[in-house]
């Protein structure tokens, strides 16, 4: 069957149908990584985006039970080059194609994504929709979209949850968590607390963290002024580390201001350089939002750079045990350079704790 | 048996670390001067020093001190005063070593240190904490604490002076 990409532009992309037949609209962005789909597919920071996958072969290896990163995806639909019909791998439970009609998230492929490229390094993001007609309507209908910007509050948990293990109190914010999140911290045997996004400073106070991490997540972070106004008071309390959105969240809460990001920042294999140790890390970054500098009199340091272009990937506060990345040091998918960051966590926590030990 | 108790990787993120808490508790650095006790020691100031300047886009003072003509365990009657590049009066001084022990080289370490100057305040950082306080000295930054048996032996190496990041149980 038929389908069309239409760009807000009014570019189309013709091609064929996959996933499921309902017609969808959001925000076009092109993941460049070469794998990972079912991890980025139901990776909650693209919620309401319709991902465009540019490596030209998707679904080799199907869908498996231990990738994902959210039980129900929140995308809007995928466009790629072309997609398997069979897969080969022994960890498969069904195909790509599948997944997406149960999951009734509309894809579209036999889509030139080298052209679509091309097309949106030049003009940027932008909304899109997947329709079965191309015609005028459908186009008005592009045009008068207005993207939500309440992405957090639809992902977020609704109800705080725990995940008990034996170690480190920790409090995580959801705005869109992943599930290897979670994992990294089991791992380290944290005994987490999920809280939702708009959870008051004192539920924080109650639960008493030994550490606070910041999820990454969807949509605009200056749009989550509750957030940032309880992060406001509790910075300095407790040690803190935020990945992605969280990231933009925390340089908010510093009075950074954040900006959209550029093109084609949506992969796995970003370069990173660690400015204390000049050491590179490639990383897997999804964020529509970001910052190219930090002013000199800003009491952050910065303390990752990219490296292809001008940015700033991580930043620590000068005083007080605050520290965040733009990136996914989680890495799934992606590769696994910067889960050290994990490890760096708990030692922040247990050198806060030794701190307030020996007050004298 | 020898067990390798911190790998490179492990020294270099406890070393990293150290850095950022000495940039939090000195606000400015302006007054920042860095000591490292010999041997090894030295070399850990001189990473810590080589960290600040990368972040900071600015060198601080490091500086080398050999304080064995301090220790308890020479006479005391004839003691050399160190010669250091940097006058250390009225400066934030962190003294660096790799392991603190008993406490008796940092003890030797601060008596030089006065000798020559008077420091506003004097900060203790070791990449490892093993123990067996023989004085009332605490680090203000550790990299590790490792908890040990007397009899046990930790070295610390470092590729500068051993071709190998590590530190070793014994």
């Amino acid at each position: 069957m038929k389908r069309f990409l239409i760009l807000e532009d009014g570019t189309v992309f013709p091609g064929q149908a996959i996933g499921a037949a309902v017609n969808t609209t959001g925000e076009l962005v092109l993941y460049t990584g070469a794998t990972g789909y079912q991890e980025a597919i139901t990776n909650k920071s693209y919620t309401g985006q319709i991902i465009g996958f540019t490596y030209p072969q998707q679904g080799a290896v199907g869908i498996n039970r231990d990738d994902y990163e959210t039980i129900e995806p929140t995308i809007k639909g995928v466009v790629l080059g072309e997609s398997y019909q069979l897969t080969s791998h022994w960890r498969a439970q069904m195909t790509l194609d599948q997944f997406l009609r149960s999951k009734r998230i509309p894809g579209l492929q036999n889509v030139d994504t080298r052209r679509l490229y091309r097309h949106l390094a030049i003009h940027g993001n932008m909304k899109a929709s997947l329709m079965d007609t191309h015609d005028a309507h459908a186009h008005d209908q592009i045009k008068a979209l207005v993207v939500a910007n309440n992405q957090v509050s639809q992902v977020s948990t609704k109800q705080a949850y725990p995940s008990p293990n034996i170690g480190r109190n920790v409090v995580v914010l959801d705005l869109g968590l992943k599930n290897t999140v979670l994992r990294e911290l089991s791992k380290r045997q944290c005994n987490v607390t999920v809280l939702p996004f708009d959870t008051a400073s004192e539920t924080i106070e109650t639960i008493a963290p030994d550490g606070i991490l910041i999820s990454d997540g969807p949509g605009d972070p200056q749009a989550l002024t509750k957030t940032i106004t309880m992060l406001k008071e509790i910075q300095g309390h407790y040690p803190i580390f935020a990945i992605g959105l969280g990231f933009s969240i925390m340089a908010l809460v510093n009075d950074v201001s954040v900006e959209t990001r550029q093109f084609a920042r949506h992969s796995i294999n970003l370069v990173v350089k660690e400015k204390i140790t000049q050491n590179i890390s490639f990383t897997a970054q999804n964020g529509n939002y970001g910052l190219t500098t930090i002013p000199a009199d800003s009491n952050l340091l910065t303390t990752h750079l990219a490296v292809n272009h001008q940015e700033v990937l991580g930043f620590r506060h000068r005083f007080l045990p605050v520290f965040a990345v733009n990136f996914d040091p989680e890495a799934a998918a992606g590769p696994t350079d910067a889960q050290h960051l994990f490890d760096d966590f708990l030692d922040l926590m247990n050198a806060d704790i030794e701190r307030k030990q020996r007050v004298f | 048996m020898a067990k390798v108790v911190l790998d490179k990787t492990a020294m270099q993120r406890a070393l990293t670390r150290i850095t950022y808490e000495i940039i939090e508790q000195n606000r400015g650095l302006n007054d920042l001067v860095i000591v490292g006790i010999k041997t090894r020691g030295i070399v850990l100031a001189q990473r810590i020093g080589e960290r600040i300047a990368q972040l900071e886009g600015r060198a601080i003072p490091v500086i080398a001190l050999d304080a064995s003509d301090y220790r308890d365990d020479r006479p005391a009657d004839h003691h050399t005063i160190p010669e250091l590049p940097v006058a250390i009066t009225g400066k934030n001084v962190v003294l660096v070593d790799d392991v603190l022990y008993t406490g008796r080289t940092i003890r030797a370490a601060l008596d030089a240190l006065m000798a020559v100057g008077r420091p506003q305040k004097i900060a203790l950082a070791v990449l490892i904490d093993r123990g067996h306080r023989e004085l009332p000295i605490r680090p203000d930054f550790v990299g590790k604490n490792i908890p040990t048996a007397r009899t046990e032996k930790i070295k610390v190496q470092v590729a500068e002076i051993d071709q190998i990041d590590q530190v070793v149980l014994a």
